[in-house]
C-alpha cells in the first residue's frame, strides 16, 4: 500500500495560540494551545477516495487545509509523491526525494507547481465563486496564474472542455454569466471545473454536497466518481454525512476532537463499527423506513463535543462515552489493528 | 489587456449612460472638462500676477455688476474704453513739439454717474525725446470745456522715457478748483473737498434743483493731447519714432469708467469675476479630482495593505492613522499657510507654492478615513472562500489583491473618490473664507474676498462662484450615484 500512496500524514498537528489573559500577552505566562489538529496520521492512495468524517470542530476541515498549502501544520509531515511532470521541474530546483512534505515553505516556482497538483473544492458553492467574475474569469484566473494555454482563445478552449466535463453545456452558454445566475448545482460543477482544468492529481473535497439540494448531490457526487474513473484522481472526501461517505469511499477515518479515532475501509468500518463514536454516528443516520424511526438507538452519546482548549485527559471521547472505564479516564489509548485494515483507538479493543 | 480595458470603460459608460442621472452627470462633467480644457488654453501665463497687481484693473469699474444687469432695471452708466494706438489722430508740429490729439465722444445716457477717468499707458518708450505731456479736456453737453481735466507729465532721464505699466488719474483738488471756477453755484450743495472727493458726480453732473445733482445726459467731448518735446527742432525722424513708439506700445487706453461691466461684473478692484470664474473652473477641478485621486490612491494602498497584511504592518499604520486623527487640520493649516507665505512671500509662484502646500496638507490629513474603512471591508473580504480558492489555485498576495479585493472595493472607492472631489474644493473654499488666502483667482477665493470687501447687495459676485462651486459638486455627486451602479455587478439590470 505504501508504495502507491501518493500522500503520506504522519502526525500531523495544528496548534492555535491563544493570548488570552494579560499575562500571557506580555509573555509572561505560557500561552494556551487550541489543538485543532493534534497528531493524526493516514494515507492516500493513487486513485482513491479517501474521506474523513466527525463531528463540526474536529479538525477535518483544518486537515484538509493544511494538505491543500492554507495553513502550515504546527509540526508533523505531510509527504506527497508528485507527478512525473512535477518531478522534473522539483529536480531542477534541487528536490530528489520521492516525497515532498508540503508542509513545508518552498521557492516561488516550487509553491506553484506543487500547489498545481492539489486543488480543493469548497463547501459553499455561493461564496467560493467571486461574485464580480464571471464563468470565464473565475476558471481562466488558475490557467493564467499558472501560464497554461498561449493566449486566450487556447485557453478559452480548455475552459469549454472542463465545462462539458462537469457538465456544464453548452459551454458558450455559461462562460459569460456571473455566479449569481447560476443554481447551486451549476456552481458546485464550476468549481469543481476549476479544481479540474489544472489537471491535479489529488483533489481535496471539503463538504461538497452539503450545502446542496438533497436532490442534486448525487449528481455531483456521481460526477466526482466519474472523474475519478476517467483521470485517475485521488480525493481526500470531508464530510459529516456517513451516507455519502458510504457512498463515495474507499476508505474512511473518523474523527474526534483533532484524533482519528477509527479508520479502515469503508464496508468494514460500516458494517462493523468498532469505536463507540463511530458507532454513535451511524446510529445517528436516519432510518429510511418509517415504520423503524421510533425504535431506540443502541449508543446513547452524551452532552456535545468539548471545547479543544480544554482536552480531557486520557481518551478524549470518555466524558460522553457510555462504556468509559478507568483506564480510559488516565491514559490515551493506542491505535491498534482489530482486523485486517481496521484500525481504532478504544480500551475495550485492547487486548491485556 | 488593452481590448479588455476599453471594453470595461465603454460597459462602464453605457451603464452609467442608461441612467438619467448618469446622462446629467456625464453632460455636465464633459462640458466642465471642455470649458476647463478651453479656459487652460486662454489662460495668459501671467494671469495670476496680473490678477493680484492692482494697476491693470484701475481702469475698469469697481464693485459694478453685470451689464446685462441693465435689463433688470438696474441704472447703468455706459462703460467706454478706447485703445489709443489704433485711433485716428490730428499731429500738430510746433518748434520742438510734437503733439497728437485724440478726439472721442462718450454718450451719457444714465441715471448713475460714471465712476471715474483714467488713462493707461503699458511698455511704452521713447527714446530721444525730452519731456511727454498728457492733458485731457472734456467739452460737456451744455457746451461748457473743462480744461486740464486729467494732466500728466514725466521728463526724460538722459533723453529717453519709459513706462512699464501706469493708470492715469484726474488730479481731484486740481479738477474741483476747475468745476468750482466753472460753475460757482455747486459751492451751495458742497464744499471744494465732498467735490474733490466725488469729482465723477460734478463732471457728469449737473444741477437741477437748488440742491440736488442729477446726471447731465447727453454727448461728451473727451479731447486728448499728447504732447512730446523733443531737444531740438522737429525732424521727420522724430515723428515718426513718437509715432512708431505709440503704435508699438503694449497698451493705451482712454476709459470712461462706467457703472456695469462685461458678463459678470467686477470685485472691490475692478476685477472682471466672469474672467476669474472662467479661469478659477481649471483649477477648481484640480483641486477636486486631484486631491480625491491622491487620497483616495492612498488611503485604498494603506487600508488594503493594513488588512490584507495584518500583524505589525496593520498595528503601525492603523496607530499612524490615530495619530493623525488626533492633530487637528485647522491650527496645522494655518500655521502652515503663514509659515509658507512668509518664506515665499516674495516669490512670484507663492499663490501656487501655497494652493499646493494646503492640498498636500488636506491629502496628507483626508486619507486616514478611508484607510480604516478600507481595512475593514478588506478584512471581511480576505476571509471569503474565493480568495482561498484563488489561493489553492497558486495566486500571490498581489493578484488577490488586484482581481479579487481591489474589485470588491471599486464601488465604495468610486464613490468616495468622487465625493471627496466636492469636499475638497469646499474645503478650498472655506479656508480662504477663513482667511487661509492663497491669492489665486479661485471660486473660494472671489466668496472670501466677496466677503472681506463686498456687501451683500453685490450678488454678482456671491451667487456666480456658489452656483459654480455647487454646479460642479452636483456633477460629481451624479456621478457617484451612477457609477456606484455600473461597478457593483449586482445592482446591474441583467
Amino acid at each position: 500500500m505504501a508504495d502507491e500512496s501518493i500522500l503520506v500524514v504522519e502526525n500531523l498537528k495544528k496548534y492555535y495560540e491563544l493570548r488570552g489573559s494579560f499575562l500571557q500577552v506580555l509573555g509572561l505566562k505560557s500561552p494556551t494551545y487550541l489543538k485543532a489538529v493534534d497528531g493524526i496520521s493516514f494515507s492516500v492512495a493513487k486513485g482513491e477516495i479517501f474521506c474523513l468524517v466527525g463531528e463540526s470542530g474536529c479538525g477535518k476541515t483544518t486537515t484538509g487545509k493544511i494538505i491543500v498549502r492554507l495553513l502550515e501544520p504546527t509540526s508533523g509531515s505531510v509527504l506527497y509523491k508528485p507527478s512525473a511532470e512535477a518531478r522534473k521541474v522539483l529536480e531542477s530546483y534541487g528536490y530528489v526525494e520521492e516525497y515532498v512534505d508540503i508542509g513545508k515553505k518552498y521557492p516561488k516556482d516550487v509553491d506553484k507547481v506543487l500547489r498545481r497538483e492539489i486543488q480543493m473544492i469548497f463547501q459553499d458553492p455561493y461564496s467560493s465563486l467571486n461574485p464580480r467574475m464571471r464563468i470565464r474569469d473565475i476558471l481562466e484566473e488558475p490557467l493564467i496564474i499558472h501560464g497554461i494555454g498561449k493566449d486566450r482563445a487556447e485557453r478559452l478552449e480548455i475552459i469549454s472542455r472542463a465545462l462539458e466535463e462537469v457538465k456544464v453545456t453548452p459551454p458558450q452558454e455559461f462562460i459569460d454569466r456571473y455566479p449569481h445566475m447560476l443554481s447551486g448545482g451549476q456552481r458546485q460543477r464550476v468549481a469543481i471545473a476549476r479544481a479540474l482544468v489544472l489537471r491535479p492529481n489529488l483533489i481535496v473535497a471539503d463538504e461538497p454536497v452539503s450545502m446542496l439540494d438533497v436532490s442534486i448531490r448525487v449528481e455531483i457526487l456521481q460526477l466526482m466518481l466519474d472523474i475519478r474513473k476517467s483521470r485517475n484522481i485521488s480525493y481526500i472526501f470531508i464530510t459529516h454525512d456517513l451516507a455519502v461517505a458510504s457512498y463515495m469511499c474507499d476508505r474512511i477515518a473518523v474523527m474526534y476532537l483533532g484524533k482519528i479515532v477509527e479508520s479502515g475501509e469503508i464496508t468494514k468500518v460500516i458494517n462493523n463499527p468498532v469505536h463507540p463514536y463511530t458507532r454513535a454516528l451511524i446510529e445517528a443516520v436516519p432510518e429510511p423506513n418509517p415504520s423503524n424511526r421510533l425504535s431506540l438507538r443502541k449508543v446513547d452519546i452524551i452532552g456535545e463535543i468539548p471545547s479543544a482548549v480544554n482536552i480531557p485527559p486520557g481518551c478524549r471521547f470518555h466524558p460522553r462515552c457510555p462504556f468509559a472505564m478507568d483506564v480510559c479516564r488516565r491514559e490515551e489509548p493506542p491505535f491498534i489493528e482489530i482486523e485486517k485494515g481496521h484500525y481504532t483507538s478504544c480500551w475495550l479493543y485492547h487486548k491485556k | 489587456m488593452m481590448d479588455r480595458f476599453k471594453a470595461f470603460l465603454y460597459a462602464i459608460k453605457s451603464e452609467v449612460w442608461s441612467q438619467s442621472s448618469g446622462k446629467a452627470a456625464l453632460t455636465l462633467l464633459s462640458s466642465l472638462i471642455v470649458l476647463s480644457i478651453v479656459s487652460a488654453i486662454m489662460l495668459p501665463p501671467n494671469f495670476i500676477s496680473v490678477w493680484n497687481d492692482p494697476k491693470p484693473w484701475g481702469i475698469k469699474p469697481k464693485d459694478a455688476p453685470p451689464q446685462w444687469a441693465a435689463f433688470f432695471g438696474y441704472s447703468c452708466a455706459p462703460h467706454y474704453e478706447a485703445d489709443l494706438r489704433g485711433f485716428r489722430y490730428v499731429l500738430g508740429i510746433s518748434g520742438n513739439e510734437v503733439s497728437l490729439k485724440y478726439t472721442l465722444t462718450y454718450n451719457l445716457n444714465s441715471k448713475s454717474f460714471p465712476q471715474g477717468i483714467a488713462i493707461k499707458i503699458d511698455g511704452l518708450s521713447l527714446v530721444g525725446v525730452q519731456s511727454f505731456r498728457i492733458v485731457l479736456n472734456i467739452t460737456r453737453p451744455d457746451g461748457v470745456t473743462v480744461p486740464a481735466v486729467l494732466t500728466y507729465l514725466i521728463t526724460a532721464t538722459n533723453g529717453s522715457i519709459a513706462i512699464t505699466s501706469i493708470v492715469l488719474n484726474p488730479d481731484p483738488m486740481k479738477l474741483a478748483g476747475t468745476l468750482i471756477t466753472l460753475y460757482p453755484q455747486l459751492l451751495s450743495v458742497a464744499n471744494l473737498n465732498d467735490i474733490a472727493m466725488n469729482y465723477p458726480t460734478y463732471l457728469f453732473g449737473t444741477l437741477t434743483n437748488t440742491s440736488r445733482i442729477s446726471p447731465l445726459n447727453g454727448l461728451y467731448r473727451l479731447e486728448l493731447l499728447v504732447i512730446i518735446a523733443v531737444p531740438h527742432i522737429v525732424t521727420a525722424a522724430d515723428v515718426n519714432n513718437i509715432v512708431n513708439a505709440f503704435r508699438d506700445s503694449q497698451d493705451f487706453r482712454v476709459a470712461v469708467i462706467g457703472t456695469c461691466y462685461g458678463v459678470l461684473g467686477t470685485d472691490y478692484r475692478g476685477r472682471d469675476i466672469g474672467l476669474a470664474l472662467f479661469f478659477g473652473l481649471p483649477i477648481a477641478l484640480l483641486i477636486g479630482i486631484g486631491t480625491a485621486v491622491l487620497t483616495t490612491l492612498i488611503g485604498l494602498f494603506a487600508g488594503l495593505v493594513s488588512g490584507y497584511y495584518g500583524g505589525a504592518i496593520d498595528e503601525s499604520i492603523q496607530r499612524f492613522i490615530d495619530v493623525l486623527g488626533s492633530i487637528p487640520l485647522l491650527p496645522i493649516l494655518i500655521l502652515i499657510a503663514v509659515a509658507v507665505q512668509q518664506a515665499y512671500g516674495a516669490n512670484p509662484y507663492k499663490p501656487i507654492i501655497m494652493l499646493l502646500v494646503i492640498l498636500g496638507t488636506l491629502v496628507v490629513f483626508g486619507w486616514g478615513g478611508l484607510a480604516i474603512v478600507v481595512r475593514s471591508m478588506t478584512l471581511s473580504i480576505k476571509s471569503e472562500a474565493y480568495i482561498e480558492a484563488a489561493k489553492v489555485a497558486g495566486a500571490s498576495n498581489w493578484w488577490i489583491m488586484v482581481k479579487h479585493i481591489i474589485p470588491q472595493l471599486l464601488p465604495y472607492i468610486a464613490a468616495q473618490m468622487v465625493y471627496s472631489a466636492p469636499s475638497a474644493i469646499l474645503t478650498e473654499a472655506g479656508l480662504s473664507i477663513l482667511g487661509i488666502q492663497h491669492g489665486l483667482p479661485t471660486w473660494g477665493g472671489i466668496l472670501a474676498d466677496a466677503r472681506i470687501y463686498g456687501n451683500v447687495s453685490y450678488w454678482w459676485w456671491i451667487f456666480p462662484p456658489g452656483i459654480a462651486i455647487s454646479v460642479t459638486s452636483l456633477t460629481f455627486v451624479l456621478l457617484g450615484l451612477s457609477l456606484e451602479r455600473a461597478v457593483e455587478p449586482r445592482l446591474r439590470r441583467v
